[in-house]
């Protein structure tokens, strides 16, 4: 899943970045072109820190998981 | 169409399989394929849900009404012969165009674009790995549309693992006698097709234990003629058709094999080579599965968005009496937020067929590699966040979200088992743990990674403050 997250900002970024070449070149529709930009941003505000608690609950090891009994259950 | 100009459509014309492939061709084939979606296959969705399919008491299976004209339509357009060769009456297009194909059929009907999913993978599975005679023989059928195909992997005690598997195979006359039962079977029994290729894993007599031990056989519901005309009824039955949370429309099957004396089916590749041949088809089949969740999600974005343009209630923040619902910051934000994350899935999608695609070029080492280090990813990542899209574009709805008149709740039920067909969540984990990262100790996600950090620092210091800032913010996460 994290990794999942990161190849999502990485086409993001590719997007955003095509999309402000495109621009330039006035091929594609502006608004659209503006458009694909700011939902980028908001992928890399809104959606990527997802992997800050992902990658938090990964590091603290899942040891406790581990020692909880099948008769506990 | 800015998914097209994110990958170098160019390298896909080097390839020699691709040489026809171009920019129009691309052009056309989403136009067709879009009006196929929303005359044909949507109108028989939410319908075909509520309906579901049925086994009548004589064994048949009959899909919702509309789908047999809807089967025809794709049949008719050549639509089933998309990735077969040309040789075989195909069409020949990459992955990376027939995933847009897909991604707008199984948002359309994902129920019914199911029996379209399987076929291709029957396709794949025999180009690849049957005989000269098997692919001449049983392709065309299948690209023509006329014959539909099946996976057989599944029995009551072998799911996951398919080490388990007990169906037998004798070997009878220079083809096999098969018998057993398999569970879950996608399109098993239908009534679209006037004939149903099986693909079916199982065991010989002296074949060894586990793993090694497996075989794959082809397995028609009607054994053709060498003319290809329809023979007599094979020994397969179909014992049931399962009640489900979702995609009700395509039936779910449980096939009896050999109740009288044996099917009779015949053997694909070499005795014991079952798994090896399943794990030749396995990227092309999860990658397509990641592709349903990316369709499913902009479904449910797509009639989010149009309620929430639509629905009165309360007076938002700054706005005014009568202001529709997207005017409620929140809403704005779940509606942007799921924009946001199908199109990241979407730019991930096509670049994964792209690198599928890449596997046949010169370069095929390098695209091997990667590929085979993404697709488990794809897989994993698209159809679990297809989860909470769906879920997302319910709340959008309310109460309405919660009443299946509506259509959204259908979303929600169809994504569910996204995440578990084709290797679930936690197998998709593995593979990319053990089977891609240790086995190499991490070389390949390494140089990913590595790659896709030179990428971003070279994006960052292009000298555009924006993509500057972005990848700030992506460097920061990581
Ligand atoms: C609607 C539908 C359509 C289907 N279509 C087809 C089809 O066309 N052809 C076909 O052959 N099959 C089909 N299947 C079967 C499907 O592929 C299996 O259900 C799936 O592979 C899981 O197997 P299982 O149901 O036996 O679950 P199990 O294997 O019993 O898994 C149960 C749980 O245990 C976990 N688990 C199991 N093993 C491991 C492990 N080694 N490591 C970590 N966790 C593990 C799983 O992740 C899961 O959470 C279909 C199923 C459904 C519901």
């Amino acid at each position: 899943m994290m990794l999942g997250y990161v190849f999502g900002g990485w086409m993001m970024i590719k997007s955003a970045s095509k999309s402000l070449e495109l621009k330039n070149t006035g091929e594609l529709d502006e608004d659209f072109l503006n458009a694909k930009v700011n939902t980028s941003s908001i992928y890399l505000s809104s959606i990527l820190p997802k992997i800050e608690s992902l990658s938090s609950i990964i590091l603290k090891g899942d040891e406790d998981i581990l020692s909880m009994k099948k008769n506990w259950l | 169409m800015l998914s097209k100009n994110l990958i170098n459509l160019d390298e896909l014309n080097k390839i020699s399989d691709y040489q026809h492939f171009s920019d129009d061709l691309v052009d056309a084939i989403l136009e067709e394929a879009g009006k196929i979606g929303s005359e044909v296959l949507d109108p028989c969705n939410l319908s075909g849900d509520h309906e579901g399919s049925k086994r009548l008491d004589s064994g048949e299976v009959r899909t919702p009404k509309g789908y047999k004209e809807a089967y025809e339509s794709l049949r008719d357009g050549g639509w089933f012969g998309l990735e077969a060769k040309e040789q075989y009456g195909g069409q020949q297009i990459p992955v990376t165009l027939s995933a847009a194909v897909n991604e707008i059929w199984h948002s359309s009907n994902m129920s019914l674009a199911l029996c379209h999913l399987l076929t291709q993978g029957l396709i794949y599975a025999l180009q690849k790995s049957a005989s000269d005679d098997q692919k001449n023989f049983y392709v065309p059928k299948l690209a023509s549309g006329e014959w539909t195909g099946t996976m057989n992997l599944t029995e009551p005690q072998a799911g996951t693992d398919l080490s388990s598997i007990k169906t037998k195979a004798v070997k009878e006359n220079g083809h096999y006698k098969i018998s057993g039962q398999k569970i879950y079977i996608t399109y098993g029994e239908h009534d679209l097709s006037e004939n149903i290729i099986h693909l079916v894993l199982a065991r010989t007599p002296d074949a060894p234990e586990g793993n090694k031990g497996i075989s794959v056989f082809i397995v028609p519901k009607f054994i053709p003629n060498e003319d290809g005309s329809l023979g007599e009824k094979n020994d397969v039955s179909c014992l049931s058709i399962e009640k489900k949370l979702g995609v009700k429309g395509s039936p779910t099957a449980v096939l009896q094999f050999g109740d009288n004396g044996g099917a009779i089916g015949y053997l694909v590749g070499e005795e014991n080579q079952g798994l090896n041949i399943m794990f030749e088809m396995m990227n092309h089949a999860r990658f397509s599965v990641g592709v349903q969740g990316l369709a499913v999600s902009e479904r449910a974005y797509q009639q989010s968005k149009m309620y929430a343009f639509d629905r009165v209630q309360g007076i938002p923040i700054d706005g005014n009496k009568g202001d529709p619902i997207i005017d409620h910051p929140d809403v704005l934000r779940l509606a942007s937020t799921m924009k946001s994350e199908v199109e990241a899935m979407r730019a991930l999608a096509i670049y994964g067929g792209f690198a599928l695609d890449m596997t046949k070029s010169s370069q095929n080492e390098y695209w091997e590699t990667k590929s085979s280090l993404m697709i488990p990813i794809i897989k994993g990542w698209l159809t679990e966040r297809s989860l909470e899209i769906t879920s997302n574009a319910i709340q959008i709805h309310g109460g309405m979200g919660f009443i299946e008149e509506t259509g959204i709740a259908q979303h929600y039920r169809d994504a569910r088992i996204l995440p578990i067909y084709e290797g679930t969540t936690a197998i998709q984990a593995n593979d990319l743990v053990f089977r891609k990262t240790l086995r190499d100790n991490g070389k390949a996600i390494t140089e990913l990674v590595e790659e896709i950090n030179s990428e971003i620092s070279e994006i960052s210091n292009s000298g555009n403050e924006v993509l500057k800032n972005l990848c700030e913010k992506m460097t920061q996460s990581l």
